[in-house]
């Protein structure tokens, strides 16, 4: 037994979302054989919330030990292959070390944008990721609200934020930690920008692994500014059941299209209505909303959120409905969503392959390159 | 969505782009100048050009190039203009119509 042999054994495990086997895909890293014939390698995936971690740990060990190993050991670890590698835009930004971004959005406001944003970032928190909520409603910020926090985030003198660590292990920052909640931040556009950009650029992330922005919802000045100065890998657009939502919900999708940015899919919120009385679920709204969005659109529906008075209120309570009841319908669609995100965006991110992000090249720092005239 | 691979110079000092399926476009810089799509080189409303093409220097230079979110790229020229943003469907098709 070489490890020749052990490589070539671990081609038969194959990434269901790639369609690559794990060591085409170089996640097969520190390959060890001890002389007494124990085994042990670093699974390195491309994602620590990946979704299928476990299995293609069972899956090597059964391998490595069928070729005659002692003991197997395989460890997972995770390198998220960070997609905003290059110098940002606007000088000095703290995203560098932030490895996807991935916008929330609806057209109309009301849907559920912030529960589905929170209970999101909750569901990959709690699935081993490292993750950042950036609340970008500027206007109605309620990401405060959704995790209980009544800190203010610290700023440093160079004016940058250190956001704030909540439940889960999420840090966040919005615009209810700098404002007075009874008080309303009426500004213009350029204010709100200038804020917009203030957030995108000098929060002190850290390293994360997934940032996911609550934008605001419409189509207007502060969306603009996201998309143009944040390296959104995908968005997901949220939308209720009825016919005036999914009208809204087509012009976000249609937005997030015009800037560039692909959309991941769809997520039903408020679909059925479970009764706390005889559990029996029932369509409040009109049924099928959702596929019909999606399949028009051709994004895929990424789930429906069911509408449960037992745990509606977590919201309102300052822990999302994933981390209190793990239990309910609605923690279950959470996670899959959030299993459904994971894998469309490394399936995505490993399609785009080399294509240039985030640049600021002089030029002179260009590549000369000689081009045949046509 | 088309999107840039490669961006680079030829030696007769023209921008080239290499894009996401296979194909490239190559541009004159003071064409490109002209061409800049932003609302101070062409009316917002009525889409009539504002900029003249012949204020524009002949020797135009390209001071940078920035990315602007996923979808264009805006360019710092050395006539002091920068608020031209170019998305990447425009560069593409304009050289399609070259």
């Amino acid at each position: 037994m070489n490890e020749q042999q052990i490589l070539k054994a671990l081609e038969v495990v194959m990434d269901p979302d790639l369609h690559k086997n794990i060591v085409e895909l170089g996640f097969v890293q520190n390959l060890k054989i001890t002389s007494e014939g124990s085994v042990s390698l670093d699974l390195v995936l491309t994602t620590p919330a990946c979704p299928v971690r476990d299995r293609f740990k069972e899956q090597c060990e059964k391998i490595i030990l069928s070729l005659g190993a002692t003991s197997a050991d395989v460890r997972l670890s995770a390198t998220s292959k960070s997609a905003n590698h290059a110098a940002m835009p606007s000088g000095e930004s703290f995203l560098g070390k932030v490895h996807r971004i991935i916008g929330v959005a609806s057209g109309k406001g009301g849907v559920g944008k912030s529960t589905v944003t929170a209970n999101l970032g909750m569901a990959l928190s709690l699935a081993g990721a490292r993750v950042g909520i950036l609340d970008a409603d500027i206007y109605g910020p309620s990401m405060s609200l959704m995790f209980g926090i009544d800190t203010a985030p610290e700023v440093h003198e160079d004016k940058t934020i250190t956001p704030v660590s909540v439940k889960g292990g999420i840090e966040i920052v919005s615009m209810a930690m700098f404002a007075d909640s009874d008080k309303a931040t009426i500004w213009r556009g350029p204010m709100a920008s200038q804020m917009i950009q203030n957030f995108i650029h000098r929060v002190r992330w850290g390293e994360l692994d997934y940032l996911l922005i609550d934008f605001p919802p419409g189509t207007g000045d502060i969306q603009l500014t996201l998309t143009q100065n944040c390296p959104i890998s995908a968005a997901v657009v949220v939308t209720t059941p009825q016919e005036v939502a999914l009208a809204d919900c087509r012009k976000g999708l249609a937005m997030f299209d015009s800037v560039g940015v692909p959309a991941l899919g769809i997520v039903e919120n408020m679909s059925y209505f479970i009764c706390d009385g005889c559990g029996k679920s029932h369509n409040i709204f009109r049924t099928g909303g959702g596929e019909r969005i999606a399949k028009s659109l051709g994004v895929p529906l990424l789930g429906k959120v069911p509408l449960e008075p037992g745990v509606a209120d977590c919201g309102d309570l300052g822990t999302p409905v994933v981390l209190r009841y793990p239990n309910s319908e609605s923690a279950r669609v959470f996670v899959d969503i959030a299993e459904k995100v994971v894998r469309s965006l490394s399936i995505l991110i490993e399609s785009e392959g080399s294509v240039l992000r985030n640049f600021n090249l002089r030029w002179e720092e260009l590549p000369e390159i000689s081009v045949e005239a046509k | 969505m088309i999107q840039p691979v490669k961006i680079f110079k030829t030696p007769e000092g023209q921008l080239g782009f290499e894009w996401n399926d296979g194909s490239r476009s190559l541009f004159s810089l003071h064409a490109l100048r002209c061409a800049c799509p932003c609302a101070l080189c062409v009316d917002e409303n009525s889409g009539a050009p504002l900029l003249d093409p012949k204020t524009v220097p002949r020797d135009i230079q390209i001071e940078s190039l920035q990315s602007v979110g996923r979808y264009a790229v805006g360019i710092l020229w050395s006539d002091g203009h920068r608020t031209g943003i170019y998305p990447y469907d425009l560069l593409n098709h304009l050289t399609e119509t070259q």
